[in-house]
């Protein structure tokens, strides 16, 4: 059976995958970018490693997400894909009838429209990151309660208050204020989901045609509170598929899968005991000033990203720097 | 005097070639750079728009490389932009630069008008102002159709950057041409080069995208991240709603053609009236392109633009009407080249997708 490898590094979290060619999951990681995109995907590496040995055979790698450029240099992809068409891609896997997919990630959330098995619209939050994981992080945090249990108190919520989702600022300082009115906790967590969920379908969502059957992917899907709060707006059922979280990675695997490759780039899960380092500095060549990013395993110069004429992917091309 | 000009896209050679004929020292500013966004962002207000701010920000940049005098347009709209010079001269007054303006201004009166014209023409005679201007309008046309024959050439690269070498040395050229002979000989010599990498027999298969928005984010290539480039790379025909050539004829009396009011008619249902900038084009651009059967249309906007916030919001029915896929992409200082990237590669897997499906039925 061939095995498939699809990485969704973003801003928050890095997702791993292993799929099969009917696309199952074999493995699934959901690790903490924290800034390392590299050292995030060693760890993921090391823990599959550990787990199947390294001598697992992979026949095709497929790399999305914001980091994606970088760690498919890293791994050696053979397929490098925006996370729109990777989301898209796992929820018609998954779903061949979806006609809407909501994914909401740490720092970004998108629409993606499908009919008839094609995508035919999407959209991403232009100016804001209200809404997405990393604000419900930090106001769990602020409130003293573990992200894994914001969307059950959530849900204990009897009369949640109106609070202003516009803004993460004004979304904040709105809930200190209903703190100090005395509202409960949990009127105020389902009132944050509420907003946010307003805040998504009149920015993201404007002018879409939102149908069902709907699909809610990225991390947030975890969050109860939310998905209640979509279903209510929307007045229609929203499905969470199993994976939410991995979705990223399942539709960069897939993506690999269909890309039918002959020999795959991958340069094996060994390069968790690699030394890895990336060294940037500007190309003064041209007024572009291009950010050059080198990248050297074991000290060996291995790929070079950020030039816009292409002298720099040239590995040879080496004037005294 | 020393003389300098805001650059915009390729529009620079001509602007150049245009000043140093009638005997001024020319200063150019150099190729904007974030340097050069950066200095335009400390000083114009926030809530400008783009263009402002980086124009003022090659001013300074030409400042420090000795110029003394700016050329500017000015005037009564057709938007912000009719108030720019007045506000970049009392901006870089508050900063203690002491620097001339010639500022073409329609709206200010002929004497006013005709006193600037003389400093710009350096009180040639009619015969040489005519000559002058010839040579610098067939150079507008020579970049527009460099640029134009490009969009198509890109897919085709045999290397990555091969076009762009090529136009490279092609406008080293044409800024030294000093006759319209030599300009047409360089053009042609372009073409030749050109055909040879453009596949015609594949040119109908690719994926095309229309450009419209605010035209000088539309054709600065820095401002827009050079989009039509990276278009180009992703294997996409880019053509744009218009070029050089057609803005100077929309907003120089002198050149003004009837066509450009015809152009816009289709428009009519969707905006009656003017709303300043490009918004009422925009729309016209888009359905113009949905008729020549494009697979979708970039919107460039710079962020606050009021014109072009009018026609996003109608875009969205002309989108709907004419059947035809919109991007719109609101540009300023904040905006990341990741999150572009992102959403221009979706759109085209998106717009790709489609046509090989419709191909199949």
């Amino acid at each position: 059976m061939k095995k498939f490898l699809g990485i969704d590094v973003g801003s928050v979290s890095t997702d791993i995958a292993i799929i099969d060619e009917k696309g199952n999951i074999i493995i699934g990681l959901y690790l903490r970018t924290a800034g390392d995109p590299i050292k995030a995907v060693k760890d993921g590496f090391f823990k599959i490693k550990s787990q199947f040995g390294s001598d697992l055979k992979i026949d095709g790698v497929g790399v999305t997400g914001s980091a994606r450029f970088l760690i498919g240099a890293v791994v050696g992809a053979d397929v490098i894909k925006n996370e729109i068409t990777a989301h898209a891609v796992a929820g018609l896997h998954y779903n061949p009838k979806v006609q809407t997919i909501i994914e909401i990630g740490g720092q970004d959330s998108k629409i993606i429209i499908i009919r008839d098995g094609i995508v035919v619209d999407f959209a991403m939050n232009s100016v804001c990151a209200a809404g997405t994981g990393s604000f419900l992080d930090h106001q769990a945090q602020r409130l003293g309660i573990p992200i894994e249990e914001f969307g059950d108190v959530a849900l204990r919520a009897q009369k949640p208050v109106r609070i202003a989702g516009r803004c993460t600022v004004f979304a904040e300082s709105d809930m200190i204020h209903k703190q100090q009115l005395g509202h409960k906790r949990e009127d105020i967590l389902f009132g944050l989901c509420e907003a946010l969920v307003r805040n998504y379908l009149s920015n993201v969502g404007r002018g879409k045609e939102i149908l069902p059957p709907i699909l809610f992917q990225g991390g947030v899907a975890a969050n109860k509170g939310i998905k209640v709060a979509f279903e209510r707006a929307l007045g229609t059922e929203i499905i969470v598929p199993p994976y939410f979280s991995l979705m990223g990675a399942i539709g960069a695997g897939l993506l690999a899968q269909e890309a039918n490759i002959r020999k795959s780039n991958f340069k094996g899960f060994d390069i968790v005991d690699q030394d890895i380092t990336t060294r940037g500095f500007e190309c003064k060549g041209c007024s572009n000033l291009c950010e050059i990013t080198n990248i050297f395993i074991e000290g060996k110069l291995v790929a070079r990203l950020g030039g816009r004429c292409g002298k720099w992917e040239d590995l040879e091309y080496n004037p005294s720097l | 005097m020393k003389i300098t000009y805001p650059p915009f896209g390729d529009a620079r050679i001509a602007i150049e070639s245009f000043l140093r004929d009638f005997g001024h020292e020319v200063i150019p500013p150099p190729p904007s750079t974030n340097r050069t966004l950066s200095i335009g962002v400390k000083y114009a207000p926030e809530f400008a728009c783009l263009p402002l701010k980086i124009t003022l920000g090659n001013y300074i940049e030409a400042i420090e490389k000795g110029a003394d005098t700016i050329l500017m347009l000015g005037g009564i709209g057709p938007c912000r932009f009719g108030y720019y010079a007045e506000v970049q001269r009392r901006i870089l007054k508050d900063l203690g630069y002491d620097i001339d303006w010639i500022v073409l201004d329609l709206s200010n009166g002929w004497i006013n008008l005709f006193k600037s014209i003389e400093k710009v023409t350096n009180r040639s005679n009619i015969i040489k102002v005519m000559k002058v201007l010839r040579l610098a309008w067939e150079k507008v046309l020579a970049i527009d159709e460099i640029e134009k024959i490009s969009r198509r050439a890109r897919p085709f690269e045999r290397y990555k950057g091969e076009v762009d070498n090529i136009i490279r040395e092609t406008h080293k050229r044409l800024d030294q041409a000093n006759n319209i002979l030599k300009v047409r000989q360089i053009l042609s010599e372009y073409r030749e080069t050109m055909d040879e990498i453009i596949d015609k027999n594949s040119l109908k298969d690719l994926v095309k995208i229309g450009i419209v928005g605010e035209f000088y984010v539309v054709l600065d290539h820095f401002t827009n991240f050079e989009i039509a480039k990276r278009l180009g790379e992703l294997g996409v025909l880019a053509e744009n709603a218009f070029y050089i050539e057609d803005i100077v004829r929309i907003y120089l009396p002198l050149f003004r053609s009837k066509d450009i009011d015809e152009r816009t008619r289709v428009a009519l249902p969707y905006i009656r009236r003017s709303v300043g900038g490009e918004g009422q084009r925009t729309i016209a651009h888009t359905i113009e392109f949905a008729e020549r059967g494009f697979d979708g249309v970039i919107h460039l906007s710079p962020f606050t633009c009021m014109p072009e916030i009018v026609a996003d919001g109608v875009l969205e029915k002309v989108s709907k009407d004419y059947n035809i896929q919109v991007l719109t992409l609101s540009i300023d200082e904040q905006t990341g080249l990741a999150g572009i990237t992102t959403r221009i590669e979706a759109f085209i897997d998106m717009l790709k997708t489609k046509k090989r499906r419709r191909i199949a039925v």
